[in-house]
Parts: C-alpha cells; sequence; structure tokens
C-alpha cells in the first residue's frame, strides 16, 4: 500500500515554484500539527481508558 | 530510452524500482529516516529531473497506482472489523481521541496560518478535508466548511490538472 502514495507525492515537483519560497514554513506546520495531534489523542484516549478501569474496580 | 518513456509502463515500473531499492536500503541502513516510501520519492524524482522528463509523463502511467489508493483504503476497514469487539468496548475513549484529535490539528493549523501569514489558499490546503466528492465530469470536488457563514468549493479537474473554485479564487 504505501507504493500507492509514491505518484501523489512526486506531484509536489509540478507545485515545488509555490512551496519553494515557504518551505521552512510549510514543513513547520506538518511536523509539529503531525506530533501535536499524535500526543492530543493518544494522552485523550489513555486518560479515558484509565477512567473506565478505575469505573469498573468501584 | 525514448521509446520506454512513452510507455504508459513507464511510471508504474519507475515506481516499483524506486520502493524496491528503498526496501534494500532500508534493511542495509536500519534507520526509520530512511524509510523505503521517502528513498523512493526523492529517486523518482531525482530520475526525473535527470532525464528531464515531465511529470505528466511519468504520472500517466503512475495514475493507475495512484487509483488503486482509494480501494485499498477501503480495505484498511478490514483490519478495523477484525477488533470490532475491543472498539466496541471503547468506544468513548476512542471517539474522544478521534474528537480531540481533529480539534487539535484545526486550531494547529489556523494557529499557525495566523503566524505565518498564510493566504486563504494555503489555510485550507492544510485543513483535513471534511467532505471530498467527485462527479461525472471527471473533477474531483472538495468542500470544507470552516465557519457557519462560510463555505468554500475547490474543484480540481484531474483529466486536465486545472483547479478553480466557485467561492475564493
Amino acid at each position: 500500500m504505501p507504493l500507492m502514495f509514491i505518484p501523489a507525492a512526486v506531484g509536489l515537483v509540478t507545485s515545488w515554484n509555490i512551496i519553494r519560497p515557504k518551505l521552512l514554513a510549510y514543513a513547520a506546520i506538518t511536523v509539529i500539527s503531525t506530533l501535536l495531534v499524535m500526543l492530543v489523542s493518544g494522552y485523550v484516549t489513555d486518560w479515558m481508558l484509565k477512567g473506565e478501569k478505575k469505573g469498573e474496580d468501584k | 530510452m525514448r521509446f520506454f518513456e512513452n510507455s504508459v509502463f513507464f511510471g508504474v515500473t519507475i515506481s516499483i524500482v524506486a520502493y524496491g531499492v528503498g526496501c534494500v536500503l532500508k534493511d542495509k541502513l536500519k534507520m526509520d529516516i530512511f524509510n523505503p516510501v521517502l528513498i523512493s520519492i526523492v529517486a523518482v524524482i531525482a530520475v526525473l529531473a535527470c532525464a528531464h522528463i515531465d511529470y505528466d509523463v511519468y504520472y500517466s502511467g503512475a495514475q493507475y497506482l495512484s487509483y488503486l489508493l482509494t480501494p485499498a483504503t477501503v480495505c484498511l476497514a478490514v483490519p478495523l472489523y477484525e477488533k470490532i469487539e475491543l472498539l466496541k468496548e471503547h468506544w468513548k475513549a476512542i471517539v474522544a481521541g478521534i474528537l480531540s484529535g481533529v480539534l487539535t490539528t484545526l486550531l494547529c493549523v489556523l494557529a499557525m496560518s495566523l503566524i505565518f501569514g498564510f493566504s486563504h489558499e494555503e489555510y485550507v490546503t492544510f485543513l483535513p478535508e471534511v467532505y471530498y466528492y467527485g462527479d461525472w465530469n471527471g473533477r474531483i470536488g472538495r468542500t470544507w466548511w470552516i465557519r457557519n457563514d462560510y463555505r468554500c468549493n475547490h474543484y480540481y479537474y484531474r483529466s486536465t490538472g486545472q483547479y478553480y473554485c466557485t467561492v475564493c479564487v
């Protein structure tokens, strides 16, 4: 399945002129938002699961 | 070489070969940053740039790989279904996780777009797509609802590569 993402990703070359001036900003927004979403949804799910376990113990 | 370039199999072949090289390199290097997808993307771009091959020529073959992506995504529902009991049991935690993740990405993209002073076009590009559809003209439409009073329609013609918007562009 990862194979199928290659053509779309190579398509970045067609918009290279748009991307180049703001490359750093685009990279930052992608990396930071990805990390943040992983952390937030991970911790929220974990927190909810712990809450479920506590409810069972009572 | 010209004959090979014009072949429909060119895009598919180069993608698969690049991915194979990527897999071999990953095994050799054993570093997460060198994942097969990243290596193959860089390799394909390098080959296209060095041989002065247009992206459209590559895509005329590679589109068949992209085409398979949609059914492959649907197939992801199968492993999900195998865990259906687990999902049912913890549905509250799962829903909470999804909602918090969606809210985080929306707020994060909004905040950073304001910081970097992005235009509306750039801003919506980073938003996850809320609603995605195709019609019989071969257009792929994307619609975002950002605020209640605001609606934006983007169309992208897959056949011609043209892009237009009924509201904002």
